[in-house]
């Protein structure tokens, strides 16, 4: 994860479209940025504005119906289904609902997403408890989901998501569901990920977060990309 | 690099059937309900194909019995018969032939009605031996008692042939044939009644299964499952349901041939037909067949459940 940024493009949306409900509803409309390696940009927008739809496009689940969308090199447009499986071990995502089995430790979490890969379990006896360190929930390793705050358990998602090692964390709305002091938490941790060398995509309509991080932002409005900002602010 | 990939594959082997298992054990009363099911199929499937065979049997057992009697004339000379004897042996349908001369007859007759004082009497009242002698033919095959029936009957034997009796045997056989075939085809139809039953059944219960695992399987999507990792388990689910399914039947045929066999062994007396010993004898054989036909319908089954379910 540590390396030198440079200039070339982690993620390249451009012209992007995507439309619902045979064209009725139109998601995205002719959506335009890019995001270099080693960035931290923020995506802001009301509910509606199309931020959701965008982070479905950025993780293969569905695909643009017009432009592309280059993640890591990748055109999401043409990826095969069976290369999707190779792309996503590339991105880590993050949700506001944590997406955490309530049956595993947190331990078990994290390492479920390598058994699925096929990793040995040496390998995964190796790193889980790197990560883990990493997000500060070593002590935390043998207890499930139900016994920890909101924080921890958006903490062992986001450990989850680091254990591929990916150029990519995509964090859509991360701190929707915490209270300000573990949101605050969750985006320190974020950003000490991109400070390692991991170009953070975060997906907010928190404010005070986005205005405190001091990073790039991009404003969607009702689909359509109305301001990308370095060091931008919550406008809308 | 070879080995580590051998490793490798082992290891995610173990884990797809270490999750496979799992979701057995986590919806127990389901997955026995479904191994009923297929106990069911294979049980009717294995009975269709053993009443095949006793169709079979029993026809090859009346067929052994059918024969061709020709009745001679009471006057007529030993050497004309055994002359007609020998013409028939020259027939190349013929497999073998019993002469029973008029005393042979007799002595038959006599031991035929030992208990019986009235017929002995009437026997030592008559003053000459009122039966006739006989030549009893067995064919090489049933079909070819029609062709020796009517080289018999031809004209140049009507001096010293009186009878020839084979025609009610005949429409015995064609009924018995008959039979056979109405149970294979009914077999057939009962069993694919039962096989898409077993298939239905193994399918709602593989979706269920990936229902009760939603949540799992798209946070394995999300981490970069393949999907072979996704389908593995369900199919190895699939595949548990046959093998126990077939032996659990296979555990269900012994005791249900046990009770049946002295039944099937009285009809087929001359062959020694012992069904319960035969399963004994084949039940490799028998295995194997059912283990392999539980596996497909298993494997079927699920793979289109998870097939569906990964297409959306």
């Amino acid at each position: 994860m540590l390396f030198a940024p440079i200039f070339c493009s982690m993620v390249k949306v451009e012209n992007v479209s995507k439309d619902y409900a045979r064209g009725n509803v139109q998601a995205l409309r002719d959506v335009t940025f890019d995001v270099e390696e080693g960035e931290f940009v923020t995506i802001v927008g009301q509910s509606g504005a199309g931020k959701s739809t965008l982070v479905r496009l950025l993780i293969a689940e569905e695909r643009p119906d017009k432009g592309h969308i280059i993640v890591n090199n990748w055109d999401v447009g043409l990826i095969k289904p069976r290369h999707i499986p190779i792309f996503r071990r590339q991105i880590g995502v993050v949700f506001q609902d944590f997406k955490l089995l309530e049956k595993k430790t947190t331990y078990e979490n994290v390492a479920f997403a390598m058994e699925v890969c096929g990793r040995p379990r040496r390998e995964i006896k190796e790193q889980v408890p790197k990560i883990l360190d990493i997000v500060n929930l070593s002590k935390r390793a043998d207890q499930f989901p139900h016994q920890l705050s909101g924080g921890e358990k958006q903490r062992v998602a986001i450990a989850r998501a680091l254990i591929h090692k990916p150029k990519l964390l995509v964090a859509d709305e991360p701190t929707g569901n915490l209270d300000s002091l573990n949101a605050w938490e969750i985006v320190q941790l974020l950003l000490k990920i991109n400070e390692l060398g991991t170009t953070v995509l975060m997906v907010s309509h928190n404010r005070e977060i986005v205005n405190a991080v001091k990073r790039r932002v991009v404003t969607l409005d009702e689909g359509e990309l109305v301001r990308n900002q370095n060091m931008g602010k919550y406008i809308l | 690099m070879r080995f580590t990939f051998y490793v490798l594959s082992m290891a995610n082997l173990l884990r797809v059937s270490k999750f496979g298992v799992k979701n057995f054990w986590r919806n127990i009363w389901l997955s026995v309900a479904t191994v009923i099911i297929m106990v069911v199929t294979l049980f009717i499937i294995s009975t269709i194909v053993m009443l095949n065979l006793l169709a079979n049997a029993a026809v090859n057992e009346v067929e052994n019995k059918v024969d061709l009697t020709v009745y001679f004339r009471s006057d007529a000379s030993e050497e004309k018969v055994l002359d007609v004897r020998t013409q028939v042996l020259n027939l190349n349908t013929v497999e073998t032939t019993n002469y029973i001369s008029k005393e042979d007859a007799l002595d038959q007759f006599k031991e035929e009605h030992k208990d019986d004082p009235v017929i002995l009497q009437s026997l030592e009242v008559l003053e000459e031996n009122p039966l006739e002698p006989a030549l009893v033919i067995k064919a090489t095959e049933t079909g070819n008692y029609a062709e020796i029936a009517a080289f018999l009957e031809g004209e140049k034997f009507n001096e010293v042939i009186s009878k020839v009796n084979f025609e009610d045997n005949r429409q015995l056989i064609e009924k018995l044939i008959n039979i056979a075939d109405n149970v294979k085809k009914g077999g057939i139809i009962i069993g694919a009644i039962f096989v898409i039953i077993a298939i239905l059944v193994v399918f709602n219960t593989i979706r269920l299964a990936i229902y009760t695992h939603k949540e799992e399987i798209g946070i394995m999507k999300l981490v970069g499952a393949t999907d072979w990792f996704i389908r593995g388990p369900f199919l190895f689910e699939g595949v548990m349901y046959g093998i126990i399914g077939a032996i659990a039947t296979l555990l269900l045929l012994y005791p249900i041939l046990q009770a049946g066999a002295p039944r099937v062994s009285t009809f087929f007396e001359n062959q020694g037909l012992n069904i319960a010993e035969y399963y004994l004898q084949n039940i490799w054989w028998i295995a194997a067949g059912l283990i392999a036909l539980g596996v497909i319908l298993g494997i079927i089954s699920s793979a289109i459940a998870v097939g569906r379910y990964l297409r959306k």
